[in-house]
């Protein structure tokens, strides 16, 4: 409709605009509980989603495979020229890369010592110098429990370092007991010897590949070898990720769409409404004409407060104090990664919410109103009042 | 005048539920035909069954039996996705008002010219026109709820001419109303029925009866309407 002069909104939403206006305590609840709901949902939907995502980056950076030496007393070391020999052999295992690191005993348990910036998630590195012998890049955990700014380890050999730096607080789910430091020092605390390495990382041309190049390696080397893939390896910090608290809401979802139905049938259906909406369809207002005025009211208090909701879950999930506390509720730890969202996985993930909550909410508007609107005309009649 | 314009009636039969025993039956066989261009007014007892006749007309209640034709098109048959649209182009003033106390004088005119997709500026003219014709123009921006028993009844007026109806079908329209009012209703009805309008009456007020704007006359009693003579032509 255009007006000539006057304003161009149809008249239909204007008077959805009057109508949310004259139930300002109605759309106030509808607003608050919509808002509520929508956080709630939208939250754990956006922090899993965000987990997965930084999950996948860096999986990336782990090797596909990991060979092991193993012999009698557990792991031992194995000779890394060799093994880089051996397994180039093997079609399909690419860049075999000798790794020099271990566990070692540190002031509050046990660390992981690592030597080159490829066992790093790149988080961990931004323009970090390595460390020169005698010195350490530690993980927040680590750096915690330091004395001084010094770190004593133990394992084969005792070895004091200078904490030089920490990685960086975004990086802390994967480098919060991680000690970084020159392989000489390496090489003393978990006494090898400079040939020799801890393990041998792999790369796959195809990740499907995995069990089948598996084999292969196993059977390339001399002495016997376990054979780890990316799956095995980062089980831990899959488990870390994936908290308690993220499953329940999930799995509380239906509930919560079926409070949002029967809510939503209550508020915006025909209770309190029907002699109105008698009059109206007296005055030659159809269903149909009934309905859009509903969900023209429905879509007023709904977007704002879905834009509402998203934002503060935004805000739980990515803001770096607000993002602690959504980790704690929902994993029960304060530790965890800078959660990353792509461009498009944002867009999606929020039209994904906006789904999960819009179309139930609209759907709920629709289909009250409809049958509110059946009896309305005929009932508020002969309840007589108007003869 | 061509016979089938305007709005008739043929056999209506109806009767309240809880109310279906023969003798209980509110409109036995009420057959009448209402003319474009004239007032007509049906009297009758109260409870003879005026106020429900005009909801009949009006597509508000379906009759047992029989129809309710307008312009010829049986609406008493049709199903409410085509009769609900078709009452836009009804008038009807309810004996109980059926105002919103709530909302403004000047917003219970735009209820009815909402779902219509006219313009605000029409919508606006249409208003301010009806609100002058029934003398309310200076209290279209208060609430219903403030206005007099009268001045409501004038509303009810308003809003049902304010979609420039073809059947108006107003119940007991004077009721409220001072004589000078009374008088100047009739006069109104009167002239909208000039414009082609199919107008209805349903009262028992005497001051209607001897109008001289009412041009047909009908009387409701013991579920019949019959068509009464004219009044005394003065001489
Ligand atoms: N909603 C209703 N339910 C049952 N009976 C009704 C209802 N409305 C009116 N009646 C009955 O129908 C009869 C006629 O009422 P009505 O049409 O209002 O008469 P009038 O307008 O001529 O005074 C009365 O006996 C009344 O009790
Ligand atoms: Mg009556």
């Amino acid at each position: 409709m255009s007006g000539d002069g006057g304003p161009r909104w149809s008249p239909l939403a204007v008077w959805a605009a009057r109508e949310v206006q004259r139930e300002a305590g109605r759309s106030c609840l509808l607003f608050a509980f919509l808002f509520l709901l929508v956080a709630i949902i939208a939250t754990p939907m956006l922090f899993s989603h965000a987990l997965a995502v930084t999950w996948t980056r860096w999986m990336e950076q782990t090797p596909h495979l990991v060979v092991r030496r193993i012999d009698a007393g557990g792991w031992a070391p194995l000779p890394a020229e060799a093994a880089v020999h051996y397994a180039r052999k093997v079609p399909g295992a690419l860049d075999p890369t000798p790794r020099l690191w271990g566990v070692a005993t540190g002031p509050a348990g046990p660390v992981t010592v690592v030597t080159a910036p490829a066992d790093l998630p790149a988080e961990g590195l931004p323009g970090q110098r390595p460390p020169a012998p005698g010195e350490a890049v530690v993980g927040r955990a680590v750096a915690d429990a330091a004395v001084d700014n010094h770190l004593v380890l133990e394992q084969m050999d005792r070895v004091t370092l200078a904490i030089v730096a920490t990685f960086p607080d975004n990086s802390v789910m994967v480098t919060h007991d991680l000690v970084w430091v020159a392989p000489p020092d390496a090489r003393r605390l978990l006494g090898m010897l400079p040939d020799q390495a801890s393990d041998l990382a792999v790369r796959l041309f195809r990740s499907e590949s995995a069990s089948a190049v598996a084999a292969d390696l196993a059977a390339a080397f001399p002495w016997p070898v376990r054979i780890i893939d990316r799956d095995t390896m980062t089980e831990g910090l899959r488990r870390r990720a994936m908290g308690k608290g993220v499953a329940a809401l999930m799995l509380s979802l239906p509930a919560l769409l079926a409070f949002l139905w029967v809510m939503t049938g209550a508020v915006t259906g025909p209770a309190g409404r029907s002699a109105y909406w008698g009059v109206l369809s007296a005055m030659g207002w159809t269903t149909a004409d009934l309905v859009r005025l509903q969900v023209a009211k429905a879509l007023l208090v709904g977007m704002p407060a879905l834009a509402v909701g998203l934002a503060v879950a935004c805000g739980a999930v990515f803001h770096p104090m607000a993002a602690a506390w959504t980790a704690f509720l929902l994993m029960g730890t304060q530790q965890l990664p800078a959660l990353a969202l792509d461009g498009s996985g944002a867009v999606v993930m929020l039209l994904q919410i906006a789904a999960v909550v819009g179309l139930p909410f609209l759907a709920a508007v629709f289909l009250t109103t409809l049958r509110g609107v059946e009896g309305a005309a005929r009932s508020t009649m002969e309840a007589g009042q108007w003869h | 005048m061509a016979l089938n314009a305007g709005l008739a009636c043929h056999g209506l039969r109806f009767g309240w539920p809880g109310e279906q025993g023969d003798d209980r039956i509110l409109l036995q066989a009420v057959t009448a035909w209402f003319q474009p261009g004239r007032v007509s007014l049906v009297t009758g007892a109260t409870g003879a069954g005026k106020s429900t006749l005009l909801h009949l007309l009006g597509g508000l209640l379906r009759p047992v039996a029989g129809e309710v034709r307008a312009e010829d098109q049986p609406v008493s048959r049709w199903p409410a996705r085509h009769r609900d649209p078709w009452r836009r182009r009804v008038g009807m003033v309810f004996q109980h008002l059926a105002l919103v106390p709530d909302l403004s004088v000047a917003e219970n005119l735009l209820l009815p010219l909402v779902p219509r997709g006219m313009k605000w500026s029409a919508m606006q003219a249409a208003i301010t026109r009806q609100l002058e014709a029934v003398e309310l123009g200076q209290l279209a921006a208060k609430p219903v709820y403030t206005l007099s028993g009268g001045q409501r009844q004038r509303l009810a007026i308003a809003r049902a001419l304010v979609g420039a109806p073809r059947f108006v079908l107003a119940d007991e329209p004077t009721a409220f109303q001072d004589d000078r009012q009374a008088a100047r209703i009739c006069a109104q009805m009167g002239a909208v029925a000039r414009t082609g309008v199919v107008v209805v009456i349903g009262s028992h007020d005497p001051r209607l009866r001897n109008a001289s704007e009412v041009d047909d006359r009908w009387h409701l009693a013991a579920g019949r309407l019959t068509a009464v003579g004219p009044p005394q032509a003065a001489p």
